[in-house]
C-alpha cells in the first residue's frame, strides 16, 4: 500500500488521537515546564525542567509508584485467571441462563465505580456484613489497618477488573473451532489437556491483549482508592493518580502535576513496551 | 405493504401524535401552577436575563436553591440552578475561574475554605457596597457578626452567609444518668468519662471525633490548637503549629484517643458514629450539627428520646470551646457579565427573613432574630459564640492545612510522636510555601 494511501485510510482515526491524545499530552508536557497554581493560571511562568525534577526527587512519587506496580504485579495475573475461568464456566452454559450469568457477572462494570466502592468498604465497617462475620470469627473488630487496606485494594481491584477482560475471553471463546475440540476429543484429551493445548494457544492473543489494557487502568487507578483509604495515610496507600491528585487539588500545584502525569505516561510506556513486543510478534506470527 | 397497511400505519401515527399533544398540555399547566409568583420580589429587567448559580446539595442549601428558583416567574428573568457533590463543583469553580475571560456561572455557594482562596485569589466580587446599599432593605444587620467575619477577608466582604454549622456533642443522656456522670465540658472530663464508661455494657465507643481521615484529624486540631492559645500560622506565615501549643494541643487529641476511642474508634467517621449512637453503641460523638438529624427522629434513631446535644467541651480548661464557626455563603463571581445588582437581590430574595425561618427547619440559620430550629439549635449556637472561629483567610493557610492532612494521622497509630509529626508537617509546609512564595 503506498503510504499516500495509508494516511488517507487512517486519517479520521489519526485525526481523532492527535485531538485527544497528541494536543492534550503536548499541553500536559507545557504546563509541566512552568510554575501553575489556581491563583496564576493565566500568569505561568516557565521553570524548565523544574517540576519534572521535584517530581523525581520526591520520595512519595516512588512510593506511590512502586505500590502501583505491586497492584500491577498482582492483579494483572489474577484477574485474567479470575476472568478466563468465569469465560470457560459461562461457555458451558446454555440457553438464557447464559444470559443470566452473563449479566451478573458483568455487575461490576455496570455499578457506578464510586457507589461500588462505598458499598464494599461498608460491607466491612463494623456496621456491615462482612465486618460483623469477621467480628464473630476474629473475636474482636476488623480493622483497617495498612496491610488490611492493601488486601481490599487488590481484592477489589480485581473485582472491578475482571468483568471486561471476562467478556474479551468469552468472545474469543465463541472462535475456537469445535472440530479441533471434537478431534482431541476423540484422540482422549480430557477437558483440562483441551483448555491447555488448544484453548490457550488459541486465545494467546487476548490474554496479551487483557494485559496491557489492565496494565493502562491500572496506572491511572484512582477511584476506589480514593474512596476505600478516604486519602489517609496510615495504610500507605497512595497510588500514581492519587498522588497528582493531592498535588493539584490540595497543594495546588497544577504544573508540578502536570509534571508527575507525562512521567506517568513515560512510566506505563516503559512497562508496556515488553507486552507489546510480544503482542507485535504474536500478530506477525499468526500472518 | 398494501394500502390496508399503509392506512393503519398513517392512523397509527395519527394516534402517537394527538396522544402526544394531549399528554403534554396539562404538564405545562400543572408546572405553571405551583410556582408561587409573589416569592421573588425582584423588579423585571428589560431584557431577557439568565442567572446561572452553582453549589453543592445538602438539606438547608436545597431549600435556598428552591426560593432562588422562584424568581425565574419574574419577567425575562431564568435562574438556573445547579447542585452537585461537592468535588464535582468544586472542579467546576477551578475551570470557571481559570478558564475565561467570563465566569459562566453568577452565583457561587462557598464554604469557609473557598471563600478565602478564592477572594484571596480576586475571584470574588466585593460586596460592600451592595450590603451598604441593601442593608436596610434586607434587615443585614440581622445576620450574625460571627457569620460576617468568616465572610470578610481585610474588611472586604465577599460573601453572605446562609447556614451556619459546628461541631458539639451529641450524648446518650439516660447513660450519664445511669452513671453518674455531669455532661463534660473540657476534654479532662470526656477522658474521664469514658474509663467510666469503657465497660458500660452494649457500649463499643464511649466517645469519638472523627479522626478517620487526615483532613479530619485537621479539622479537630484547629479546634485544640485555637483552644491552647495558638494557631496554625504566624502573622508572616511561617509555621506556628509545631510550637509548645500545637504539641500540647496535638497531646491532648491522643489522650482522648487513646482513653476513648479504641483502634475501632480511629476509623470511626461522623455517619457511622451517627448509626453508632442510633443503634446505641456509642455514647458521646463530637459531632457535625449538621449530621444530628437523624438524632430527633424515632423512626431513625432507638434513642430519639434519649439523645441530648450539648456545646463542644474545651480541650483546654478555660480555653475555648472546641468546634469552629463553619459557615456556607453565596458569593458572586468578579467576572460575572451580568448585572451584580440583580444578581445579589436575587441571592438575597432567598436569605431574606422569610426564607430563613422556613431554612430554620433544616439548619442552623444566620439570623440572630430566628430562634426557631432544631433540638440542637443551643449547643450549637453556643459552641459558634464561644468556640475557636474559622481558618485565617492567610492563603498560605490551606498548604498547612494539607500539612497537617499529611501527617497528624500518624500520632494516632503511634508511628509519630506529636511533635515529630508536627515537626515532619511544618517542614513539608515550609518547603511548599517557599516554592509558591508565601515565604522568602
Amino acid at each position: 500500500m503506498k503510504l499516500k494511501t495509508f494516511f488517507q485510510f487512517t486519517a479520521p482515526s489519526n485525526l481523532v488521537m492527535v485531538a485527544l491524545m497528541i494536543i492534550p499530552l503536548g499541553l500536559a508536557i507545557v504546563m509541566g515546564a512552568n510554575y501553575i497554581t489556581y491563583a496564576t493560571f493565566k500568569e505561568p511562568v516557565f521553570v524548565g525542567l523544574s517540576n519534572y525534577m521535584e517530581v523525581l526527587a520526591d520520595p512519595a512519587f516512588w512510593t506511590a509508584f512502586r505500590w502501583t506496580l505491586v497492584i500491577i504485579v498482582v492483579v494483572v495475573p489474577a484477574h485474567i485467571i479470575v476472568a478466563f475461568v468465569g469465560a470457560l464456566l459461562l461457555d458451558q452454559v446454555t440457553g438464557w441462563p447464559r444470559a443470566f450469568y452473563l449479566a451478573a457477572m458483568l455487575i461490576p462494570m455496570i455499578v457506578v465505580p464510586v457507589i461500588g466502592t462505598v458499598v464494599f468498604r461498608q460491607l466491612f465497617e463494623p456496621t456491615g456484613l462482612l465486618g460483623w462475620f469477621l467480628r464473630a470469627v476474629l473475636g474482636g473488630p476488623f480493622l483497617f489497618t495498612e496491610t488490611s487496606m492493601k488486601v481490599l485494594i487488590l481484592i477489589h481491584t480485581i473485582w472491578i477488573s475482571s468483568p471486561f477482560a471476562l467478556v474479551i475471553f468469552f468472545a474469543g471463546l465463541q472462535t475456537v473451532k469445535q472440530e479441533l475440540v471434537d478431534a482431541s476429543s476423540i484422540d482422549g484429551a480430557n477437558r483440562i489437556q483441551q483448555i491447555r493445548h488448544i484453548v490457550i494457544p488459541h486465545l494467546r492473543a487476548l490474554f496479551l491483549l487483557n494485559a496491557i489494557i489492565a496494565v493502562m487502568d491500572f496506572f491511572r487507578l484512582f477511584d476506589n482508592v480514593f474512596v476505600l483509604t478516604r486519602m489517609n495515610p496510615i495504610f500507605h496507600s497512595d497510588t500514581l493518580q492519587t498522588y497528582l491528585f493531592r498535588m493539584a487539588m490540595t497543594v495546588k500545584r497544577l504544573g508540578k502535576a502536570n509534571a508527575g502525569a507525562v512521567l506517568t505516561v513515560l512510566l506505563i510506556m516503559v512497562v508496556l513496551i515488553p507486552f507489546l513486543i510480544l503482542l507485535y510478534r504474536e500478530q506477525t506470527e499468526e500472518r | 405493504m398494501n394500502k390496508k397497511h399503509y392506512l393503519l400505519s398513517l392512523l397509527l401515527l395519527g394516534a402517537i401524535v394527538i396522544s402526544a399533544c394531549a399528554t403534554a398540555t396539562p404538564e405545562v399547566v400543572e408546572e405553571v401552577a405551583v410556582v408561587d409568583p409573589t416569592a421573588c420580589n425582584v423588579d423585571p429587567p428589560d431584557a431577557p436575563v439568565e442567572i446561572n448559580v452553582i453549589g453543592w446539595s445538602f438539606e438547608i442549601m436545597n431549600f435556598y436553591a428552591e426560593e432562588m428558583e422562584k424568581c425565574s416567574e419574574v419577567e425575562n428573568l431564568e435562574v438556573n440552578v445547579q447542585l452537585q457533590d461537592f468535588v464535582a463543583t468544586r472542579e467546576a469553580f477551578n475551570l470557571a475561574m481559570t478558564g475565561g475571560d467570563e465566569s459562566p456561572f453568577d452565583i457561587m455557594h462557598v464554604s469557609n475554605p473557598e471563600l478565602n482562596e478564592f477572594g484571596n485569589n480576586g475571584w470574588l466580587l466585593p460586596l460592600n457596597d451592595l450590603i451598604d446599599k441593601y442593608r436596610d432593605e434586607y434587615d443585614l444587620d440581622d445576620i450574625a457578626d460571627v457569620s460576617w467575619d468568616g465572610a470578610t477577608i481585610d474588611g472586604v466582604i465577599y460573601g453572605i452567609p446562609a447556614t451556619a454549622n459546628t461541631l458539639h456533642l451529641a450524648y446518650r443522656s439516660d447513660l450519664l444518668e445511669e452513671y453518674g456522670l455531669e455532661v463534660p465540658t473540657t476534654y479532662d472530663e470526656i477522658i474521664e468519662m469514658c474509663g467510666v464508661l469503657a465497660d458500660a455494657p452494649g457500649i463499643d465507643l464511649p466517645f469519638t471525633m472523627d479522626v478517620s481521615a487526615g483532613w479530619a484529624w485537621e479539622i479537630e486540631f484547629l479546634a485544640f490548637i485555637r483552644s491552647f492559645g495558638s494557631d496554625y500560622l504566624n502573622a508572616d506565615s511561617t509555621v506556628a503549629f509545631n510550637g509548645p501549643e500545637g504539641v500540647a494541643a496535638a497531646t491532648k487529641m491522643k489522650e482522648v484517643v487513646d482513653a476513648c476511642m479504641p483502634p475501632a474508634g480511629l476509623q470511626s467517621y461522623y455517619e457511622e458514629t451517627e448509626v453508632n449512637i442510633n443503634t446505641g453503641t456509642q455514647a458521646m460523638v463530637h459531632i457535625w450539627a449538621s449530621n444530628t438529624v437523624s438524632m430527633f427522629d424515632p423512626e431513625q434513631s432507638d434513642f430519639a428520646d434519649v439523645i441530648k446535644f450539648a456545646p463542644a467541651a474545651a480541650p483546654k480548661p478555660g480555653g475555648l470551646l472546641g468546634g469552629s464557626a463553619w459557615h456556607d455563603f453565596y458569593t458572586i463571581p468578579a467576572t460575572t457579565p451580568t448585572d451584580t445588582d440583580l444578581i445579589f437581590r436575587i441571592l438575597m430574595e432567598s436569605l431574606d427573613r422569610t426564607s430563613m425561618l422556613g431554612a430554620a427547619d433544616l439548619g442552623i440559620v444566620t439570623r440572630s432574630s430566628i430562634d426557631k430550629g432544631l433540638p440542637n439549635l443551643a449547643a450549637a449556637s453556643e459552641t459558634i459564640a464561644n468556640g475557636v472561629g474559622i481558618y485565617d483567610p492567610n492563603p498560605a493557610t490551606s498548604l498547612a492545612q494539607a500539612a497537617l492532612w499529611n501527617w497528624l494521622p500518624f500520632i494516632g497509630t503511634g508511628e509519630m510522636t506529636p511533635q515529630e509529626a508536627l515537626d515532619a508537617a511544618a517542614e513539608e509546609y515550609t518547603a511548599e510555601a517557599i516554592a509558591q512564595g508565601y515565604l522568602p
